[in-house]
């Protein structure tokens, strides 16, 4: 009995085997480095103008003024007009001129979004900022009732790039801004899980876009 | 003249033979102490994670091509959500991922495409559109009549405003309101 319990095994443990996952692994990191996508894709909401004329309805028919802030993208450059007051800059639109004409570079128009980003701020977000407000609880206390939203109206032969930069420079405030919000320039939509309708977080100049037909 | 040819015989043998001894000796030496890859295991690993989260992150991925499909770039920070995708590059529009409708030189719609009495209305793309609705409606168990899709735009940059149009209006006849445009963020977020 006692020869028993003094009786040793030694066990010898060996490594585990990691060269046929290795192999998998090795296999897999092409595949998937082929696969992946490192562009991040992102979004821009807009409606079409007719539909979204209809939905809003109802609000736009209070007693409120509305500003009816209208981009339109043409061969010559950005022509910025309001409903209130119709262009915002009449001594250019008396000599045919847009307000923010195009540049040529390269046999190429460019558009400068820049300028538009500025001249919107400058002209129309900054003047009435303290009177407007794109939170749900402060809507009621606005003065324009469509305050944040935009008409962009290209022609048809504008290129859907730029199109998607002017997108951009109405939704976001310019640099210039940084004084008049707390928090970064960012303006984000976002769409909780399971829920319909999108959410508008950060600070925003004219983020509610509608695009219409010239 | 052969005694000195035998001891050069011998010197040469007996090298070869010191070369076999000394690889008999890394090899056993390599059988007692293998090459330890546990660190390039781990650098794998956090490789492979890395790119398993970067392979399921979007939930529709948009295949970009040189002169086909190129999506504009933007500071949009806001991300996608799951909805029908319409595909419009330099050669035609694809729902779904099924060609509807050809473009011709990256400018206009082959010719029939439109209906002649409403040049907006893209026939086949608004009967694409409607069996997707359709479809979604039931997914959803809402009212097929009430219910209101979503389009995911994905269009080619130097694509003229005019075919976005025609396909947002089209859309919109079939009863999608809101439209989300893809783009390529030029920030992180």
């Amino acid at each position: 009995m006692a020869k028993k319990r003094a009786a040793k095994f030694e066990v010898e443990i060996e490594d585990i085997n990691l060269m046929p996952i290795m192999n998998l692994i090795t296999l897999l990191i092409p595949f998937l480095l082929l696969s992946a996508q490192f562009i991040q894709i992102g979004v821009i909401l807009v409606d079409w103008q007719s539909r979204a004329r209809a939905r809003t309805q109802k609000k736009e028919d209070e007693n409120k003024r509305t500003l009816g802030l209208t981009i339109n993208i043409t061969s010559k450059g950005y022509d910025i007009t309001t409903k209130e007051k119709g262009s915002a800059c009449p001594s250019k639109t008396a000599n045919g001129q847009p307000c923010i004409p195009v540049s040529m570079s390269g046999g190429n128009k460019i558009y400068n979004r820049v300028a538009l980003r500025k001249f919107l701020y400058e002209k129309f977000w900054k003047p009435n900022k303290s009177n407007n407000s794109l939170e749900p609880d402060k809507l009621d206390r606005n003065i324009y009732s469509d305050w944040g939203k935009v008409t962009i109206r290209p022609e048809s032969t504008v290129p859907y790039e730029v199109v998607i930069q002017t997108l951009d420079a109405s939704r976001e405030l310019p640099p210039e801004a940084k004084g008049d919000v707390s928090g970064n320039l960012a303006c984000v939509f976002k769409k909780p899980q399971g829920q319909q309708e999108w959410q508008l977080t950060g600070n925003c100049m004219f983020p509610f876009a509608q695009l219409a037909a010239h | 003249m052969s005694n000195r040819m035998d001891s050069e015989e011998k010197a040469r043998q007996e090298r070869i033979e010191a070369k076999k001894a000394e690889r008999r000796e890394a090899s056993k030496k390599f059988r007692k102490d293998p090459l330890k890859i546990t660190s390039l295991m781990d650098a794998l690993t956090i490789i492979l994670i890395f790119l398993l989260k970067s392979y399921g992150s979007d939930p529709m991925e948009v295949p970009q091509k040189k002169n086909e499909l190129m999506l504009p770039k933007s500071s949009s920070v806001s991300n996608m959500s799951e909805c029908v995708d319409i595909q419009i590059s330099r050669s035609a529009i694809v729902v779904k991922g099924k060609p509807v409708v050809k473009v011709l030189d990256g400018k206009t719609l082959e010719s029939g495409a439109t209906e002649s009495s409403n040049p907006m209305l893209i026939t086949k793309l608004k009967v694409q559109l409607d069996d997707w609705r359709k479809k979604a409606a039931e997914e959803k168990k809402k009212d097929v009549q009430k219910y209101e899709g979503e389009a995911f735009i994905a269009a080619d940059g130097q694509i003229p405003f005019k075919i976005i149009k025609q396909v947002i209006f089209t859309a919109g006849m079939a009863r999608y309101t809101r439209f989300t445009f893809a783009v390529v963020k030029t920030r992180g977020g």
